[in-house]
């Protein structure tokens, strides 16, 4: 386990992307919108922008959790950072490249820190993992008007009120630099998550195993893998953490779901729950934020997709151990290291053909979307009578394979849907 | 490579593999009877051609890929070099055109799947999932994206058939596997041979 630090250096540049692969030249920048306009699609999903970011397979969308930035990761072994800014078209912010040696697999951005010293601002950063075996770190530093700003908002030439301090941080102009190289997995990682405090990075991996790795949140100077969880029997797809607890959630390649807790007494991650049912590879979970419209006190849930095509909704009712890091919610009971008690509380109803490869649920509406292998986007919705297909999408990114989903929120405070794909597109949809 | 896994397999004469490469005189004279046929049919028009002329408009380019079938696959993937001998997988028998279905959207909108079906010549045989790695690669880089593709070890004909299964059909791992310039070079040395 090896930290490289990088001093912060302006090295890396637009890159024009190499030579299409054989497989995207088949089929060059169609925008998979134009393919379905021929036929009519049952359906209220709407297409807002179709974005050729790369020019191999996107594997892996991830939104900021409060700056309407989005990012992506491909088999180009780049990630490219977009404002999610219908006003102005959607600007890429940044591309990250010249790092890793093969597929970035996934990114995600550290969240929004909390309760900071007023004179501290919170820059955003991303993690990406890659096939290469290593996860990289990156940011920017502080804009220099960032000082000469005063507090709040102004109203723009169309009205739209603009948060000077928003617009600083997702502008194009901050430079987006590599700021540590995190090398310890034998072998490609497949999923990097953040805890809610920016405290704990997740790294996954086809070595079997989850590593936490121990960081200052506000500085990411040193990351210090503090804990390996070897539970899993194969390769782990993905991993998650709960919005608001030290609560992990793997999900692998052994057909299963395991669940991981930081004990209250010695910092330490164990196996608290294993969720077993689906009938193939689990590529991906969702937790249920607790302030969604969907959520009930005193109970967490948990969504998985999987390559057996189903979308399968978990919950558990047992209190989640609070960690000492701080967090205090009314409906959440300190206790000794205990198992949680999962269950299995239902299949969403089948819209998928083939593997399920990503989920999401939205931390607002509460509504879950899901992807696959079919090209179609599944929205579901629940309401007295359970759970309910809201809309579906097919052909979403044309005949390609649909690699990942995430609800996220445009500049306007408006909640869409973002997808990536096997075209190398990044797709934005209105509901 | 060291001991070979097995030695001494059963050979099929080239001649003898099922191929629409070469017997274009075959069908040279299928057509003629096809020709016949038709001028002894009393409609003056053929039935089939309002279809054709339709569809003609936008689907110029598409001829070829409404001709994926079976036989298609099967000539796209049977000269594949065993990486172990030097013969083909049909040669080898690995690859069987029964074992092979095609199963079409219904335009090019829509997804195709194809299911092969593929023998190993022993039940323990360790190249079992770099052969079906070969097929993979051949199909992906030679069919249009619209097709999914099922790679599976005849029942009964492999120890380890779930296992092999699984791997062959997980996209991510696969991914990964072309990324690796060793086996990369492998495959890409496999697929040397086909036409």
């Amino acid at each position: 386990m090896k930290v490289i630090p990088h001093s912060i250096s302006p090295h890396f540049f637009l890159r024009k992307p190499l030579a299409a692969t054989l497989y995207t030249s088949l089929h060059p920048s169609d925008p998979p919108s134009t393919t379905n306009h021929s036929f009519p699609q049952p359906t209220m999903i709407e297409l807002i922008k179709s974005i050729h970011a790369h020019t191999d397979k996107a594997w892996s969308v991830a939104p900021h959790q409060t700056l309407p930035l989005l990012a992506s990761a491909s088999s180009d072994k780049t990630s490219r950072i977009y404002k999610l800014s219908e006003s102005q078209n959607f600007p890429q912010v940044a591309t990250l490249a010249d790092t890793h040696k093969r597929s970035v697999r996934a990114v995600s951005f550290k969240p929004q820190l909390l309760s900071l010293e007023s004179d501290f601002i919170d820059l955003p950063a991303l993690a990406s993992g890659s096939f290469d075996a290593t996860i990289s770190i990156w940011g920017i530093e502080e804009p220099e008007e960032m000082d000469m700003i005063e507090e709040g908002t102004y109203e723009d030439e169309e009205g739209a009120v603009v948060n000077k301090e928003v617009e600083l941080l997702t502008s194009p102009s901050n430079e987006w630099n590599l700021m540590a190289l995190i090398e310890g997995h034998e072998n490609e990682v497949k999923a990097v998550a953040w805890n809610w405090s920016g405290r704990y990075l997740a790294s996954c991996s086809r070595d079997k195993t989850v590593w936490i790795w121990e960081t200052d949140p506000e500085t990411l100077e040193e990351f210090e893998c503090v804990s390996v969880l070897s539970d899993h029997d194969q390769d782990i797809k993905h991993i998650v953490f709960h919005p608001l607890h030290n609560l992990l959630a793997s999900s692998s390649y052994d057909d299963t779901i395991r669940l991981y807790n930081q004990d209250d007494d010695d910092d330490d991650w164990s196996c608290v729950a294993i969720l077993n049912g689906h009938q193939g590879t689990v590529w991906c979970s969702a937790f249920e934020h607790p302030r969604a419209a969907s959520a009930v006190d005193g109970r967490t849930r948990l969504v998985s997709a999987s390559d057996d095509s189903t979308v399968r909704v978990w919950s558990s009712t047992s209190a989640v151990e609070v960690s000492k890091s701080g967090n205090t919610l009314p409906s959440s009971i300190k206790h000794g290291s205990a198992d949680m008690e999962w269950v299995l509380d239902l299949t969403l109803p089948p819209v998928h053909k083939f593997a399920v490869y990503s989920v999401s649920w939205s931390n607002t509406s509460g509504r879950i979307a899901s992807v696959g292998a079919d090209g179609q986007i599944a929205v579901y919705k629940e309401s007295a009578d359970g759970w309910q297909v809201e809309s579906t999408f097919q052909g979403a990114h044309g005949v390609h394979e649909i690699n990942c989903v995430a609800w996220c929120k445009l500049a306007s405070g408006e909640e869409i849907l973002s997808t990536c794909g096997d075209d190398g597109h990044v797709n934005l949809w209105r509901l | 490579m060291s001991d070979p896994i097995n030695a001494n397999p059963t050979i099929i004469d080239v001649s003898a593999l099922p191929t629409r490469l070469s017997n274009t005189e075959e069908k040279s004279s299928r057509q003629q009877l096809l020709d016949r046929i038709l001028a002894l049919s009393l409609s003056s028009s053929d039935p089939e051609l309002p279809l054709l002329t339709d569809e003609s408009s936008e689907d110029e380019d598409d001829e070829l890929e409404d001709t994926i079938d079976a036989q298609e696959v099967f000539d796209l993937i049977s000269s594949i070099s065993d990486p172990e001998h030097p013969l083909t997988l049909a040669q080898l028998a690995v690859v069987n055109l029964p074992d092979i279905t095609v199963t079409h959207g219904n335009n090019k909108n829509e997804l195709s799947e194809i299911l092969i079906k593929i023998t190993p010549t022993i039940t323990h045989c360790s190249l079992a999932t770099l052969i079906g790695l070969g097929i993979r690669v051949r199909l992906e880089r030679s069919l249009p994206p619209r097709f999914r593709f099922r790679i599976l070890i005849k029942e009964g004909t492999h120890q380890s058939e779930n296992q092999v299964n699984k791997q062959l059909n997980d996209k991510e791992r696969v991914a990964a596997a072309c990324e690796n310039d060793q086996l990369l070079s492998v495959v890409l040395q496999m697929l040397s041979t086909c036409k």
